[in-house]
C-alpha cells in the first residue's frame, strides 16, 4: 500500500465520526481566535471603563464587562492564547521528557527500567493537580514558564508510562531482532525502529493530555496558583466573575464554556484518533 | 512513601522565594531576615532539615506552620472531617448516578440513551470541576434560592451539614460519574459478549439476572479499580470545589499555606493527601476478594 493511502485509511473512521469532525473544526477555531487575537478583540483586554461596571451582554459589549468594565469577550478571546499556548507547551515538555525515558525504561529494562519507573510509581501517587499545585509553589507564579513547567512536569509519568508499554511490546518484534542482528546499536533501534512504531499512542495520549494540560491551567488560574492578573487567561476571568455571580454571571460562565468547549474538543478528537488507529479498543471506551 | 515523603521535601526545597521575608515582608531588614531564617532551621544543610522533617512526620506533628506556629496535624484534624465528608459522599453519588447509567448504556447499545448518555459522559470529562460547581450555584443558589451559597456549617447541626453538602456533593460526584458511567458501560459490553453469558440466556434465566447478576458482578473489579485510580482525581476535585463553595478543607488549607508560602503545612497536607489516596487505594484492593470470590490474598 502506498504511503498516501495508508495514511487516508487510518484517518477514514476519523473523517466518518461527525462529533470528531466538529472537534476538530473546533480545536482548529480556537487555534486561529488565539492566533489571530490582536485583529478579533474590540478592545484592548486590559482597557478599564469604571462607567461600564457589569454590562449585560448585548451590541455594545458581546459578552458583558466586568467590575473594571473590562470587555470580557477581548478577554476570553487574548486569554485563549495563555490557555492553548500553556496546554500545547506543557504536554510537549511533558512529552520531550516522559517519552524518551519511556523508551529506555522499555527497551533497556533490568536495573534501568527499575530505576526510572520507582520515580515515575512515586510521581504518579500524586494527582496532577496537586502535584502541578506544589511545583508551582516551588517555582513561583511570577512568569509563564513555571506554571507551563510545572504543567509539564505533572505529565511526565504518564507519557512515560505510555511510552515504556508500547516499546515493550514493539521490542518484541522480528524487525528488531533484524536490526539488532545486523549490528544497529540499541539508540538507532530506539529512534528508528521503535520510536515510530510507538508513536500513534503516543500522539493520541498528546491530544488527550493537551485537554488535561488546558484544564490543570485553568484550574490553577483559579486558584490564583496560575497566571496572575490583569493578564487574562480563562480561569482567572471565572475567579474574577466569583464573587458577583448573582448579578454578573456571564463573567464566569463565558470563560468557563470556553474552557469546556475546547477540552471537549480535544478529548472526543483524542478519542477519535484512538478508535481509529487502536482497532482493539474501537466502541469500546466512550 | 518514603519517595513520597522524598519527592515532596525536593519539591519544596527548590522554591526560589524566601519564607522568611513571605512572613516578614519585602521590607524586613536583612537582619530580621536572617533571624528568622535561624528560627525556622532554613540556615540548616538540607541533609539535617530532611532529619528533622522526617523526625516530625514520626512524631506524627508534620511539623509547625510558620504562619501561627500551630502543629500542621491539628490544622489537618480539623480539616479532615469536612474532605473526607465531602469526597465520600462525591464518590458515593457517582456511583449510584454511574453505575446504572453504565448498565442501561451498556444493555442498549447505539440507543438515543446509549448515544446521550454518552456524550454527557464526555462533556462531564471535560467540564472541569470548579466550572459545574459554578453553574450549580447560579442555578440552585441564586436562581432558585435552594442552597445555601458558601460555608460547610458545624458538625453539631447535621440537617445544616448535609443541606451544605448537597452542591458541593453533586459537583464532585457528576464530574466522577461520567468516569464510572464509562468504565461500567464498556466493562459490561465485554463481560456481557462471553460464553458464560450466552450460556446463561440459553439456560432461559431472566434478563435481569443474567445483567445483574452475572454481567455487573463480573463489571465490578474493572469499575472499582477505575475508582480507586480517580481517588488522585477527585482529590483534585475537591480542592477545587471547597474554593469555589468556601468550604474548610484539606484543599483550601493546601491554598492557603502555597499562598503564605508556608513550608510546612504545604509539606503537611501534601502528605496527608497522598496518605488519604495510598489507604483508599489499598481498602480497594481489599475489596477486589469481597467483589470477586475468585480472588484470593496470600
Amino acid at each position: 500500500m502506498e504511503k498516501g493511502s495508508r495514511s487516508r485509511s487510518a484517518l477514514k473512521p476519523l473523517t466518518h465520526n461527525w462529533l470528531a469532525v466538529t472537534g476538530f473544526i473546533v480545536i482548529c477555531s480556537v487555534t486561529l481566535m488565539a492566533s489571530f487575537a490582536p485583529l478579533i478583540v474590540r478592545y484592548d483586554p486590559g482597557r478599564q471603563d469604571l462607567s461600564r461596571q457589569f454590562a449585560a451582554p448585548g451590541r455594545e459589549y458581546w459578552f458583558g464587562t466586568d467590575y473594571y468594565g473590562r470587555d470580557i469577550y477581548s478577554r476570553v478571546i487574548w486569554g485563549s492564547r495563555i490557555s492553548l499556548f500553556v496546554g500545547v507547551l506543557a504536554a510537549c515538555f511533558g512529552m520531550i521528557i516522559g517519552v524518551p525515558l519511556g523508551l529506555a525504561a522499555g527497551f533497556f529494562g533490568q536495573r534501568i527500567d527499575n530505576i526510572i519507573m520507582r520515580i515515575i510509581d512515586m510521581l504518579m501517587a500524586f494527582p496532577p493537580l496537586i502535584l502541578a499545585m506544589a511545583i508551582v509553589a516551588a517555582l513561583g507564579t511570577e512568569n509563564l514558564a513555571n506554571i507551563t513547567m510545572a504543567i509539564g512536569m505533572a505529565l511526565i509519568p504518564q507519557f512515560t508510562r505510555v511510552a515504556r508499554a508500547e516499546t515493550l511490546s514493539v521490542k518484541e518484534n522480528d524487525y528488531i531482532e533484524a536490526a539488532r542482528s545486523l549490528g544497529a546499536s540499541s539508540w538507532r533501534i530506539i529512534l528508528v525502529h521503535v520510536l515510530p512504531n510507538c508513536l500513534a499512542p503516543i500522539i493520541v495520549m498528546f491530544t488527550l493530555f493537551m485537554a488535561n494540560a488546558i484544564r490543570v491551567e485553568a484550574s490553577l488560574s483559579f486558584l490564583g496558583l496560575g497566571v496572575q492578573p490583569p493578564t487574562p487567561t480563562w480561569g482567572n476571568i471565572i475567579s474574577d466573575g466569583r464573587d458577583y455571580l448573582h448579578f454578573a454571571p456571564w463573567i464566569s460562565t463565558i470563560s468557563g464554556a470556553a474552557i469546556m468547549v475546547t477540552v471537549f474538543a480535544f478529548n472526543i478528537v483524542g478519542d477519535a484518533l484512538r478508535d481509529a488507529w487502536d482497532p482493539r479498543l474501537r466502541g469500546k471506551i466512550r | 512513601m518514603g519517595g513520597v515523603l522524598l519527592i515532596v521535601f525536593i519539591i519544596l526545597r527548590i522554591m526560589p522565594a524566601d519564607p522568611a521575608i513571605a512572613i516578614l515582608g519585602e521590607s524586613a531588614s536583612e537582619e530580621s531576615v536572617k533571624e528568622m531564617r535561624i528560627k525556622l532551621g532554613l540556615d540548616r544543610p538540607l541533609s539535617v532539615q530532611f532529619f528533622y522533617y522526617v523526625k516530625e512526620i514520626f512524631r506524627g506533628e508534620f511539623g509547625k506552620s510558620f504562619r501561627d506556629h500551630k502543629l500542621v496535624i491539628s490544622h489537618i484534624r480539623e480539616m479532615i472531617p469536612h474532605t473526607l465528608l465531602l469526597t465520600i459522599s462525591g464518590v458515593m453519588l457517582s456511583l449510584i448516578i454511574g453505575i446504572p447509567s453504565g448498565i442501561i448504556s451498556a444493555t442498549r447499545r447505539n440507543s438515543v440513551f446509549d448515544h446521550s448518555s454518552r456524550l454527557f459522559a464526555l462533556m462531564g470529562i471535560s467540564m472541569p470541576a470548579f466550572y459545574l460547581g459554578i453553574l450549580l450555584l447560579i442555578l440552585f443558589s441564586f436562581k432558585l434560592s435552594l442552597f445555601p451559597v458558601a460555608g460547610a456549617g458545624e458538625f453539631s447541626d447535621p440537617v445544616g451539614v448535609i443541606y451544605r453538602l448537597v452542591l458541593p456533593a453533586l459537583t464532585l460526584g457528576l464530574v466522577q460519574a461520567a468516569v464510572v458511567m464509562r468504565i461500567t458501560r464498556s466493562s459490561m459490553l465485554e463481560i456481557l459478549n462471553q460464553d458464560f453469558i450466552r450460556t446463561a440466556r440459553a439456560k432461559g434465566i431472566r434478563e435481569s439476572i443474567v445483567v445483574y447478576k452475572h454481567g455487573l458482578r463480573n463489571s465490578l473489579i474493572s469499575v472499582v479499580t477505575v475508582a480507586g485510580l480517580n481517588m488522585g482525581h477527585l482529590m483534585g476535585g475537591a480542592v477545587l470545589t471547597e474554593t469555589v463553595f468556601s468550604r474548610p478543607g484539606l484543599g483550601k488549607l493546601l491554598v492557603e499555606g502555597i499562598t503564605a508560602r508556608d513550608y510546612p503545612l504545604v509539606q503537611g497536607t501534601l502528605l496527608f493527601i497522598i496518605l488519604m489516596i495510598i489507604i483508599i487505594n489499598f481498602l480497594i484492593d481489599l475489596c477486589y476478594g469481597l467483589i470477586d470470590p475468585r480472588v484470593k490474598y496470600e
